[in-house]
């Protein structure tokens, strides 16, 4: 399974929270002290991250962001962000603002062990139902207009790779309503 | 859509509420209060472009509290509690959300540009400005909270209290810096 790689994940937050549809340093810096100032952090991190804190200093001039970042700088030293937000490490001297986007990080990094919980969570819910009400594998499958062969695996068997999270819920809550 | 606007606030909403569903089934319901960007967000206090990555918690079920982590949901704002105003769960209002098990809150608009101003970063002197130009504030029940020693002054060092009621006086008049 391919893992969620920090430096991409922050550049791709970066280009969301700027709605743009690139990156681009200085405009970015500006927009973290003019009209988007909820991009300063997650920017200071990518920078860090990609080694290039130098280049975005020389573009702050806001002194109040500017302080904020060599605070943060301070306190990061030269410690691995994607082990920092990972391993959910203390870091001393690290504002709130910071430790939020490394969790942000760490949340979309376990999405999918999350993922599996949940559909787990939902099937157990499903299979207490589906016997408590006798229904069939096939009534929910015709019902739901569900691909048969993977219904059956995934409310017999347990196979919660053979539905997706939206089809768990689906079949859950038809159980429910049933 | 985004993950981190309405669209996909609302769908990590959901997305809690039926694992509430499939954990606790339907026999009872459980509450959650939202506060910060996320609150602004869905309430349309702020613009589109606003984003928030994680979803302030001011106060959950219990059993909700081991599912929040999941969806980038925390409640480390409950920390600062005890600063809130004293009243803030009778002015609280819910968030049209079609839960199965959950019913979602925030604070009133007063309650929240309180909390901006106690809080004072950056982004809540920005967000602060554009609350003031979406005019959804009552300045006469802002005031009036803050004039009644009960819900806010008794929670406040004499020296918290004189920055925050500058800030107040500041952004009464539009004067956010």
């Amino acid at each position: 399974m391919r893992r969620l790689v920090f430096n991409r994940w922050i550049k791709r937050l970066l280009v969301e929270l700027a709605d743009t549809s690139s990156f681009n340093l200085r405009k970015f810096a500006a927009a973290a002290q003019k009209d988007i100032p909820r991009i300063a952090e997650p920017l200071l991190l990518y920078a860090y991250d990609t080694q290039i804190t130098e280049k975005l200093l020389d573009l702050i001039w806001d002194k109040e962001l500017l302080a904020s970042y060599k605070t943060a700088l301070q306190a990061l030293g030269k410690k691995n962000l994607s082990e920092i937000a990972l391993g959910s490490h203390y870091v001393p001297g690290l504002s709130r603002e910071y430790i939020k986007i490394l969790n942000s990080y760490r949340v979309a990094y376990q999405r999918p062990e999350t993922v599996r919980e949940s559909k787990k969570m939902r099937w157990e819910r499903s299979r207490t139902l589906q016997l408590e009400k006798g229904v069939s594998a096939a009534e929910i499958y015709h019902a739901l207009k569900l691909n048969p062969g993977n219904t059956n695996a995934y409310l017999k068997h347990g196979s919660l790779d053979k539905v997706s999270l939206e089809t768990a819920t689906a079949i859950m809550k038809f159980l429910y309503a049933y | 859509m985004t993950d981190f606007q309405k669209d996909g606030i609302l769908q990590r909403l959901m997305q809690l509420d039926d694992d509430a569903l499939a954990l606790f089934g339907l026999s009872q319901r459980f509450e959650i209060t939202i506060v910060g960007g996320s609150a602004l967000i869905i309430t349309r206090l702020t613009p589109d472009t606003r984003f928030t990555t994680d979803i302030d918690v001011l106060k959950a079920s219990q059993e909700l509290e081991q599912l929040l982590e999941r969806y980038d949901m925390n409640m480390s704002v409950s920390t600062f509690l005890y600063q809130y105003p004293h009243n803030w769960e009778k002015r609280r209002r819910p968030i049209p959300f079609d839960g199965q098990v959950i019913d979602v809150y925030t604070l009133s608009n007063e309650d929240l540009v309180i909390t901006k101003l106690l809080a004072w970063r950056r982004v809540d002197k920005h967000d602060l400005t554009n609350m003031l130009a979406t005019d959804c504030i009552d300045f006469d029940k802002l005031k009036s909270i803050i004039d009644d020693v009960t819900e806010l002054r008794i929670n406040l060092e004499d020296e918290e209290w004189n920055a925050f009621f500058s800030r107040y006086l500041a952004f009464e008049q539009g004067e956010l810096t």
